[in-house]
């Protein structure tokens, strides 16, 4: 299992060079000039020299490539062209809270949707099973922002339940903590466990009318032992298939979410240095969000060899 | 036999995250202990005012005057100069000064200060800041407006003589955003401030908040109102205005539609109008591009421009609608221009027909609200009435910082845009890019705006200016070049509790003297 762990991370590094490039060539061939915006609106053209100069974007682009790779590789994130900050302070402060947002929509993701999946895949064309279909067709279509203001404007401001927006670190306390992740964990959760319950509904359906699953029911085991082993353990590989896309669509920054509740994470973060055209920050945030979904399908390949023995066993010879 | 692998490739790949992030995981420890600056300010104390803007300031460094920095400029640094809002150069760091004879010079005494590091602040901090400023290096905001210093000396620790080139009537105006540095301090000016006004930065957590304190050693600490002053960031509106409506912060520093529409009647909160900072909107006209060369063209527009509908309904009333470059609570503002700009379609048609132009297709540059706000309603309005003058309208919209690319290099045909400056003395816009006479954006020269404008800057009598800019109001008007049409008072919305809350000519808030009552 270690040597396929190395692997997989040695598969990494081809993928994250390139996508460094693409990122590099991309923001480069993109409109707008960091430095005409930094040297303000009515800056002339050799103010606007001087200060592109001073940010090294003169330069030709492999230059200015094999500088950021070069820095990279020896850790060194740059530092921000707008404000002068060192790029590794300003991600390290966002790193957190986008960890602590991704895991909780994951982890309420997985369990709203794994509960309503498991119930509506077991009792297929039930009442349960067409509510269950109904509320997950509405939480897909629903924007997330919509569902953020929407319970902002009623436990935030009607009924001063929880803080309408910002974010209350653990270290500060648990409760306040817990309060200020319920909304943007219950957004993200009300647009992604939808996913989940559809995926393992149809996994479960599927699996009941496979063969094992009737011999199972032919040896005379009970319901539910038949149910918890038979079935949902074998529905849930194309679950974690879409939990892993989920897990790293969420380390990436679930960037509309972090605005509607100021969360102050990778996908805000992101947005502002679009805005800015802060090259080293965008940079720098897209490949921790490539990163994260490298390590997000590493976990689920891990995953797929727990559920499943025959992948295990076929890793191992 | 499976979990022993698994979990050593858990602890791999937590290894190989560290190796490749290992300064972003030591800047997470130094979060560990700098935490209680992330967390949401608690908001007990009696003396602390709460605002919330949509946007991280880009540093601090006080030469960038980007619309989040406005937030601390003046908190953080002090300048020479004031501006009363009489529009009258008041004392700050300069006590008194003198102007000399041929006005060509101005000697200012400088009173006892410090900077916030504990450094006496001398008439040298004063020479280096200007210097700073004119160092096309340092890419100061304002050095396009400084071409009229010539020098700037230091006649002893207390003494500062600025040389000019010319009278610079504007010249109080531009020192009242000069702001002094501590060049001592000015290598870490990315996170830490390095002046000496009334508030000292504390704390700053990027995306979060920051928090300046008040600098007991600052020359007007009695004057001084908040103990402290927290500036959350807060992206959305809508978050902004329910942060407002729970109390959780006491001003709402940047309000889009959204916010205000939600807090047009809410409780406990109010929404005031800053008179002296207009944000003035206009739709500049390319006269490079035919038929936009032809002026009886150009007033067939501005005459097909709707101000008080675009007033009405893109700027809910928050605005007034005029057709010179400076609001009505200006001193150079001249009552009789604003008659020469009424909405009048049947007259627009005539002067097309004069014109002897038949119908044409025409793009306008539009660009999001958080850079041009109101400039995408306001092009839907123009492009009906255009309609009835043969004038086909296609509209462009394009997100800031591509928006600033083609303005700065004039690629446009029409432009709808904004500044805010227009609160200061006329010497700040009139000048520059904006208008021209020489250099402008809308390519517009002639030899009788230029004559004009020179003669603008060889005067300092009042009388005598405000009859020299009611003419080149009248010429602007008349030539249509650039269109302002509205000017938007800026709406902030706040607490009811919340008091004096002021901005200067340039739209950078005073914080001073807020009081806040809970």
């Amino acid at each position: 299992m270690l040597g396929f762990v190395l692997k997989r991370l040695l598969q990494a590094i081809p993928v994250l060079l390139i996508t460094s490039l693409l990122i590099f060539v991309g923001m480069r061939l993109s409109p707008g000039d960091p430095a005409a915006m930094l040297a303000g609106n009515d800056a002339s053209a050799e103010t606007i020299a001087a200060v592109r100069s001073r940010l090294g974007l003169d330069q030709s682009y492999a230059t200015q490539y094999l500088k950021w790779l070069g820095a990279l590789l020896t850790g060194d994130l740059g530092r921000s062209m707008v404000s002068g900050l060192p790029v590794s302070r300003i991600v390290g402060e966002r790193i957190a809270p986008t960890l602590e947002l991704a895991t909780g929509g994951l982890v309420a993701s997985l369990l709203l949707g794994g509960v309503l999946g498991t119930l509506a895949g077991l009792q297929p064309n039930s009442l349960l099973d067409r509510m269950v279909s109904a509320v997950a067709a509405l939480g897909l279509a629903a924007p997330m922002f919509w569902t953020g203001m929407l319970l902002v404007a009623v436990f935030g401001v009607a009924l001063k339940w929880l803080p309408p927006a910002g974010r209350v670190p653990f270290s500060q306390g648990l409760g306040a903590a817990l309060a200020s992740l319920a909304m943007p964990v219950a957004t993200l959760a009300i647009a992604n466990a939808p996913v989940i319950m559809r995926f393992l509904r149809d996994s479960i359906q599927e699996t009941r009318r496979a063969d094992y699953v009737r011999a199972a029911h032919a040896k005379g085991l009970s319901k539910t032992v038949v149910a918890r082993d038979y079935i949902v353990r074998n529905s849930l590989i194309p679950t974690v298939t879409a939990a892993g896309i989920l897990l790293g669509n969420l380390i990436g920054g679930a960037a509309l979410v972090e605005i509607v509740f100021s969360w102050p994470g990778m996908g805000s973060l992101l947005v502002s240095a679009m805005g800015n055209r802060d090259y080293s920050v965008i940079q720098a945030v897209l490949l921790i969000a490539v990163f994260g979904f490298v390590f997000a399908n590493l976990i689920v390949d891990l995953l797929y060899g727990l559920l499943n023995p025959r992948i295990r066993h076929a890793d191992q010879h | 036999m499976f979990s022993k692998p698994a979990i050593g490739g858990a602890l791999v790949i937590a290894a190989l995250f560290g190796a490749t992030l290992p300064q972003a995981v030591q800047a997470q420890a130094v979060q560990a202990q700098a935490v209680s600056a992330q967390a949401v300010p608690a908001k007990d104390a009696a003396k602390d005012l709460i605002l919330a803007q949509g946007a991280d300031p880009l540093g601090f460094n006080p030469t960038r005057f980007s619309a989040p920095n406005t937030s601390y400029l003046h908190q953080l640094y002090d300048t020479l100069v004031e501006i009363g809002p009489d529009g009258q150069p008041q004392p700050a760091l300069a006590e008194s000064w003198e102007r000399s004879p041929d006005g060509l010079s101005v000697t200012f005494k400088l009173r006892p200060a410090k900077f916030h590091s504990g450094r006496p602040l001398t008439a040298q901090d004063v020479v280096y800041s200007v210097r700073y400023h004119l160092d096309p290096a340092n890419a100061a905001n304002l050095l396009a407006r400084l071409s009229a210093v010539k020098g700037v000396e230091a006649l002893d620790d207390r003494t500062v003589k600025l040389t000019l080139s010319s009278l610079a009537p504007g010249l109080y105006d531009l020192l009242s955003a000069l702001f002094i540095l501590d060049e001592k301090a000015v290598a870490n000016i990315a996170q830490q401030d390095a002046g000496s006004g009334p508030f000292v930065l504390k704390s700053w957590t990027p995306g979060v908040s920051y928090t300046m304190e008040r600098f007991a050693d600052h020359w007007s600490n009695d004057k001084t109102k908040p103990d402290r002053i927290t500036v959350r960031i807060v992206p959305d509106d809508a978050a902004g205005a329910a942060l407002l409506q729970t109390r959780a912060v006491d001003v709402l520093y940047t309000a889009g539609p959204l916010a205000l529409a939600q807090l047009k009647d809410a409780a406990g909160t109010k929404i005031e109008r800053i008179k002296r900072a207009p944000r003035t909107h206009y739709l500049a006209l390319n006269t490079s591009r035919p038929p936009l060369d032809n002026k009886l063209v150009r007033q067939a527009i501005s005459h097909a421009l709707n101000r008080d509908m675009i007033t009405s309904v893109v700027y809910n009333d928050f605005a007034s609608p005029s057709c010179q470059p400076w609001a009505e609570s200006h001193w150079a503002y001249a009552p009789a221009v604003d008659t020469l700009c009424g909405y009048d379609l049947e007259k627009a048609k005539r002067l097309m027909k004069e014109s002897g132009v038949g119908p044409f297709t025409m793009t306008v540059n539009t660009s999001t609200d958080s850079y041009a706000p109101g400039s995408v309603d306001t092009a839907q309005i123009l492009k009906e009435d255009l309609a009835a003058l043969g004038i086909t309208l296609n509209i462009a919209t394009y997100e800031p910082a591509k928006a600033r690319e083609l303005i700065l290099n004039a690629n446009f045909d029409m432009l709808l845009h904004n500044y805010i400056e227009g609160g200061n003395d006329p010497q700040f816009i009139i000048p520059s890019a904006i208008y021209g006479p020489t250099k402008g954006r809308t390519k517009f020269t002639s030899p009788a705006f230029e004559a004009i404008v020179d003669k603008a800057g060889k005067t300092l009598d009042l009388n005598e200016r405000k009859a020299i800019y009611a003419d080149i109001s009248k010429l602007i008007a008349d030539e249509a070049f650039m269109l302002p049409f509205a000017h938007e008072f800026r709406p902030i919305p706040m607490a009811d509790g919340v008091k004096n809350f002021a901005m200067d000519g340039s739209g950078f808030s005073l914080l001073q003297q807020v009081e806040v009552a809970r």
